[in-house]
């Protein structure tokens, strides 16, 4: 045999070994922990519950809701257009697959911001992108938007015209205000007296 | 083609020389100080609820404060050490862990929140660092610990009495039945003309 093919079958041998060694592009590509550290420490993944609010009322197409709560809590009450994704089933290949949407900010909440950080935290070690937490969760943000409290008059301009944008979010959100019609108001049983005439009375109308 | 082979085997013996160190370097690439904990198991640490620990059992713990070293130094709970959460991967700070891991000692951290705990808590504890809990509290401005408020733990404490039935999606097919119903109304034809009109 000739050497050339030695050669050639050698050199194949190895790149197939190459081939073999290489991490596949499925492999799930981890963090490494100082840079997720410096991850951590950067603020910026937190959105806050007027922030949200605004994006929902917008019907913002880049938000994507995730409630990490169990689902019967889900069912009992979640934000508009949210997905309920429980924390124990945040990896799986289908969930991984919706934290991959591009152009999707993906929001994690819960009761409180704890569980959604520590969901945060486990999908950006998986080098997951764009995903935020919204600061104080659920019970902050029914406190913020429906439980919205009166300001005093004293209160900043700026602070007012929040105050104002919360008041309308509630409206929003619960379909009941000071200015608006509850839903449901027009199909209410609301009793409406029809006076008839009694058959064979006579008008008495003309001049 | 073996006089070829011959008189420039050193030009190729260079890209598979080269090709061989980067097989033998992804072999023996140092790990990074790799997380020993697996997804899954992560998982299961995030809702044990054994790992935080309340503000009247601290006694007998290494308590951690994680706040920046200027808060610190205007005060801190007792026998406290400071390690800032951006310093938590520092070399001082790994040998800090690694002794209380040695010796056995239980590490507390505490912080501004108990969001700003959560993070560092569960790196340590997928780097291996199992001896450490996290406060089910937090330190005040004026250096007092006491425990989170119940509306910013994972408790609801939702009042959906406000939204009435714009909670429930469905419409109550009883409700839509009668809102839909019209009424009927029968047409009287008059006995007599109207005396009306001049």
């Amino acid at each position: 045999m000739e050497k050339k093919y030695i050669y050639l079958s050698v050199l194949l041998v190895v790149l197939a070994l190459g081939l073999v060694i290489l991490p596949g592009k499925d492999d799930p590509k981890e963090t490494n922990p100082k840079l997720l550290l410096s991850s951590v420490t950067e603020k910026s993944r937190y959105l806050s519950a007027d922030q949200i609010t605004h994006r929902i009322i917008e019907n913002d197409p880049t938000l994507l809701l995730i409630d990490l709560r169990p689902a019967s809590q889900f069912k009992t009450f979640a934000l508009p257009g949210s997905m309920n994704i429980p924390v124990d089933s945040i990896l799986t290949s289908t969930n991984i697959e919706i934290f991959n949407q591009p152009g999707k900010d993906k929001v994690f909440y819960a009761n409180s911001d704890l569980t959604a950080e520590m969901a945060w935290m486990l999908c950006n070690r998986f080098s997951l992108k764009r995903i935020y937490v919204m600061k104080g969760g659920l019970n902050e943000w029914f406190q913020t938007i429906i439980e919205t409290k009166s300001l005093p008059v004293t209160a900043s301009s700026a602070d007012m015209e929040l105050q104002s944008f919360r008041i309308a979010a509630r409206q929003f959100f619960t379909g009941a205000g000071p200015s608006t019609v509850a839903p449901g108001a027009g199909q209410s049983s609301e009793k409406v007296i029809v006076t008839r005439k009694a058959p064979g009375e006579k008008s008495g109308g003309g001049c | 083609m073996n006089r070829y082979l011959k008189s420039n085997s050193i030009w190729l013996g260079f890209p598979v020389l080269a090709f061989v160190i980067l097989m033998l370097a992804l072999i023996f690439r140092p790990n990074p100080p790799g997380y020993r904990l697996s997804a899954s198991q992560t998982i299961q640490l995030m809702k044990d609820s054994s790992m935080t620990i309340s503000v009247g059992e601290l006694a007998g713990k290494q308590v951690v404060d994680l706040r920046s070293a200027e808060l610190f130094a205007q005060g801190h709970a007792a026998n406290a050490v400071n390690i800032p959460s951006r310093q938590l991967l520092d070399k001082e700070s790994i040998k800090l862990f690694n002794e209380f891991r040695k010796e056995g000692k239980v590490a507390v951290l505490y912080g501004n929140s108990e969001l700003q705990v959560v993070s560092p808590w569960l790196l340590l504890h997928q780097l291996g660092y199992t001896n450490v809990l996290r406060l089910k509290g937090y330190i005040t401005p004026e250096n007092k610990l006491i425990p989170t408020e119940i509306g910013s733990s994972e408790s609801s404490v939702l009042n959906l009495s406000s939204f009435g039935e714009k909670r429930e999606p469905t419409v109550d097919p009883k409700h839509q039945a009668d809102s839909q119903k019209s009424e009927t109304v029968k047409l009287v034809k008059k006995a007599s003309a109207s005396g009306g009109g001049c």
